[in-house]
């Protein structure tokens, strides 16, 4: 089989399936009782090893299917989960894992049998001798996936019979009956007086069940070949499932058919049998049965034709079965004929990032094509008609929120990144011999895709951060009155147009003079320029490279790899990260995100007859102060503002020009946060806000501290964009 | 009717594929083509006894030269060889008059038994 084109849809799928196994079987290690977990396992499990099968990765197949025999023994009941299963479950994760990785990378799944811990499954089975291992590949795939796993003709009908008893009356070999599938058709009223008058004419009416062999591809087409065969000596009056759903391949591997015609039955049965890839072909007069079949027949004129049909409901059956029978204990009768025959619709499209970026791209170009507009009609025109100008706010409207649906399109949970963190503080608890516990929040945070693949890493470095130099040993931790077993919290939470990811932990925190000595000691500082040091100042010595305080290195927290390289991350995606820490009761970590780093609103200002931007996320409020009521304090420009003392920052200075205001005047200062610090930014005019697009500066241009980008305004011209950040 | 199997794919490897699965088994090769348009003129002179058409070519694909077969001879036999997810194709050129098809990657038994179904 030529697997190829079903390479990117396997992938994604079975990483799916990994991150869902992840989370279960820590799920298992708290509750090995639960039995949603449980089910949930196997699923995945099942599902991995059918689609690895399929792929023609054999040992991938033969991996799953052995957790999957574990997992129908533990839903048996008849072993326990303990946590050396747990461990082996994990370590199976991470082959599978691999696996998957190398596929990835090279379309194969490498040479490696993972031998080892096909051997601890099967020990884990054989733990308890009552557990035979062909019979736990078999029995719970029936209680819980019955009718996806139901493949053969006579399996599929069984499982109907079950469901309807009443149509699969008075029947002496249960074996062949059960072939005779288009028993099971109910006949409408239409259709059976046209069999009537037809049978009345003469001619005979078969029921006909045929069914294709497995490894038939195109089935739809094949299903039509045999359509073809029959009405060259008869006509279909009736199809279960309809003729439509054949031909969108809404069927398992058989449809039964109801023919008028006037050949013998011999005849059509070869006829059908003739067309490649049909396995077998069954079928009766309609009314050659017992009087009960033929009353049966007549009964179910008044139910409608195809929505009780018996292939149908496989089809069905089979559709759920691969998405939902997880939630269903007794999947079947009811949901079977809530779906209807009708596949479960799939409601999402799988998109590449490339062509998302070419339309937010697009999106930019009509934002400053929009933009153009609105100057033109501030200038040539004068004001414009007022029909006009009313096309153009309706235009800006329609640009803006084409941009925030755009912009949401692009948005993820970072569920996808935080979901193997649980994980991993798992195996750093043993790794550490430290007890601890990670408390999540937020997961279902959405942030731009970019951003969203890039934050894996600085969280991990974060996180491991905490467990290894942030947390105690637990006799310390005992000494201090603290709970036993260490706490870190990952909590994620939108906050205006940024996200903010908090790690935090309640450990000892840092130690600020530790910092500062080790910072002598690297010769980074001097001893003076130590004592002269804040607390905050001596904390974001952490962030420089190569510098960590833990005494002992260890392979977690690595050599002092790590803060710089977080901070530096942040920053290139245009975030910041800030620390809080409290000696002997933990620190936090916060990094704060922009939602999105294309499109952003702005305040338009001029300071010294240039236009600049300024992010509208990071200004408070606009205030307008008499020249007398700025105060200096330690030679710094202050004002008072409602109980707060702000320093103010002028921009001609900051940007050295002249600023084209009289001495006097009143200053217009933009009051700007960051974090919990305030900063007035004195600026010579405001024109008002803007939603810019941001360009980069170029690599020619050296970094500047103060400006984070240029942007294209409406009439042409180039306006650069402030970092307010910087200025505070 | 003439002889042998016209053999209609636009990549030479594939119609070698094919031509090495037929003459193994001892079926005649009456010839070959690279698009519709070549396979309707070489039907037209060789008349062969079947013709294993592929759906995907350049200048003239495999339904459309299928049209035109089937209107120069209405008892021409064709296979169609697809690719999977062509279902609505095939079925198309089943209602044009194909009598069969085979769907790529090939397994050479699939391919014989549609042949022999035909040729015998």
């Amino acid at each position: 089989m030529d697997v190829g084109q079903y390479l990117e849809i396997f992938i994604d799928e079975a990483k799916e399936h990994l991150e869902n196994l992840n989370t279960q079987i820590m799920n298992l290690e708290q509750d090995g009782e639960n039995p949603d977990t449980i089910n949930e396992i196997f699923r995945a499990a099942h599902s991995l090893k059918g689609m690895s099968g399929t792929m023609g990765f054999k040992r991938m197949q033969t991996l799953t299917h052995d957790m999957e025999n574990v997992f129908s023994n533990v839903r048996d009941g008849k072993i326990k989960v303990t946590t050396g299963m747990v461990d082996v479950l994990f370590q199976c994760l991470d082959a599978l894992e691999q696996y998957v990785s190398l596929i990835q990378e090279t379309t194969d799944e490498g040479e490696n049998d993972n031998e080892d811990l096909i051997k601890a499954l099967n020990d884990l089975l054989n733990a308890d001798p009552n557990a035979s291992l062909n019979e736990s590949a078999e029995t719970p795939v029936g209680a819980n996936t019955s009718v996806g796993e139901e493949k053969t003709g006579s399996g599929d009908s069984r499982n109907n019979g079950g469901a309807e008893p009443a149509a699969n009356n008075k029947s002496d070999s249960p074996e062949n009956d059960a072939k005779h599938k288009w028993k099971k058709i109910k006949i409408g009223n239409v259709e059976k007086s046209a069999i009537d008058d037809a049978v009345k004419e003469g001619l005979h009416a078969y029921g006909i069940s045929v069914f294709v062999q497995d490894s038939c591809l195109l089935k739809a087409a094949r299903a039509f070949l045999v359509f073809r065969a029959i009405e060259e000596m008869g006509e279909v009056v009736l199809s279960v499932p309809s003729v439509q759903d054949i031909e969108d391949e809404r069927f398992d591997k058989d449809f039964s058919v109801i023919v008028l015609t006037e050949e013998p039955l011999e005849k059509l049965i070869s006829a059908i049998k003739g067309v490649s890839e049909i396995e077998d072909a069954v079928g009766d007069s309609i009314y050659a049965g017992t009087n009960a079949e033929g009353e049966n027949a007549a009964d179910a004129v008044k139910d409608s034709a195809k929505e009780n049909a018996p292939g149908a409901k496989a089809a069905a059956g089979t559709n759920a079965s691969a998405d939902s029978q997880n939630k269903n204990k007794t999947p079947g009768k009811t949901e079977g004929k809530k779906a209807m025959g009708k596949p479960v619709v799939n409601r999402t499209v799988r998109v590449d990032i490339e062509k998302l970026d070419s339309l937010m791209n697009l999106v930019s170009e009509l934002i400053i094509s929009k933009n153009s507009l609105v100057s033109v009609a501030e200038t040539e025109i004068g004001g414009g008609s007022l029909a006009f100008n009313e096309q153009i706010e309706y235009l800006e409207s329609v640009t803006t929120s084409l941009h925030e649906s755009v912009m949401k399109v692009r948005m993820v949970p970072i569920e996808s990144v935080v979901t193997k963190f649980p994980r991993m503080i798992r195996d750093l608890s043993k790794k550490l011999d430290k007890k601890m516990e990670l408390y999540m929040t937020g997961e279902d945070t959405e942030l731009d895709r970019t951003v969203v693949d890039e934050i894996g890493d600085p969280l991990m470095h974060l996180l491991r951060n905490s467990a290894d130099h942030g947390l105690e040993s637990a006799e310390v931790r005992a000494k201090r009155g603290k709970p036993e077993v260490g706490s870190i919290y990952l909590d994620a939470y939108q906050d205006g147009n940024n996200v903010v990811i908090e790690v935090r932990d309640d450990g000892n925190g840092i130690d600020v003079e530790a910092v500062k000595a080790k910072a002598i000691e690297k010769g980074k500082i001097t001893q003076e320029q130590a004592d002269a040091m804040s607390e905050k100042e001596a904390i974001d010595l952490l962030f420089q490279p190569s510098f960590s305080t833990a005494k002992q290195v260890s392979d977690v927290s690595g050599r002092g790899v790590g803060l710089d390289v977080v901070k530096s991350k942040i920053e290139s995606l245009s975030g910041e990260v800030e620390v809080r820490t409290k000696l002997g009761e933990g620190s936090t970590f916060t990094i704060r995100l922009p939602l999105t780093l294309a499109i952003i609103q702005t305040l338009m200002v001029i300071v010294g007859g240039e236009k600049y931007a300024i992010s509208l996320g990071s200004i408070q409020t606009i205030e307008n102060i008499p020249v007398d009521e700025v105060k200096t304090v330690q030679g710094k420009e202050v004002i008072y503002l409602r109980g707060n003392v702000i320093p103010l920052v002028r921009l001609t200075k900051e940007l050295e020009v002249e600023s084209m205001n009289a001495p006097d005047a009143d200053l217009l200062v933009l009051i700007a946060k960051k974090g919990d610090r305030y900063a007035g930014i004195v600026v010579d005019e405001m024109i008002g806000q803007m939603e810019i697009v941001i360009k980069s500066m170029g690599k020619f241009i050296g970094k500047s501290r103060l400006i984070s980008g240029a942007t294209i305004l409406g009439n042409g011209d180039v306006a650069l964009i402030l970092d307010a950040n910087a200025l505070i | 009717m003439g002889k042998g199997v016209l053999i209609v794919d636009d990549a030479a490897f594939m119609r070698m594929v094919i031509r090495d699965i037929l003459e193994k088994n001892g079926y005649e090769v009456a010839g070959e083509a690279k698009d519709g348009k070549e396979a309707v003129a070489v039907y037209k002179e060789k008349q062969p006894a079947l013709v294993l058409l592929d759906i995907t070519m350049p200048e003239m694909d495999g339904i459309a030269a299928l049209k035109q077969i089937m209107e120069y001879d209405s008892s021409a036999k064709v296979i169609m060889c697809s690719a999977l997810g062509q279902s609505n194709m095939v079925i198309e050129s089943i209602q044009i008059g194909a009598k069969d098809y085979i769907v790529k990657p090939f397994q050479a038994d699939r391919v014989l038994e549609a042949v022999r179904k035909i040729l015998g």
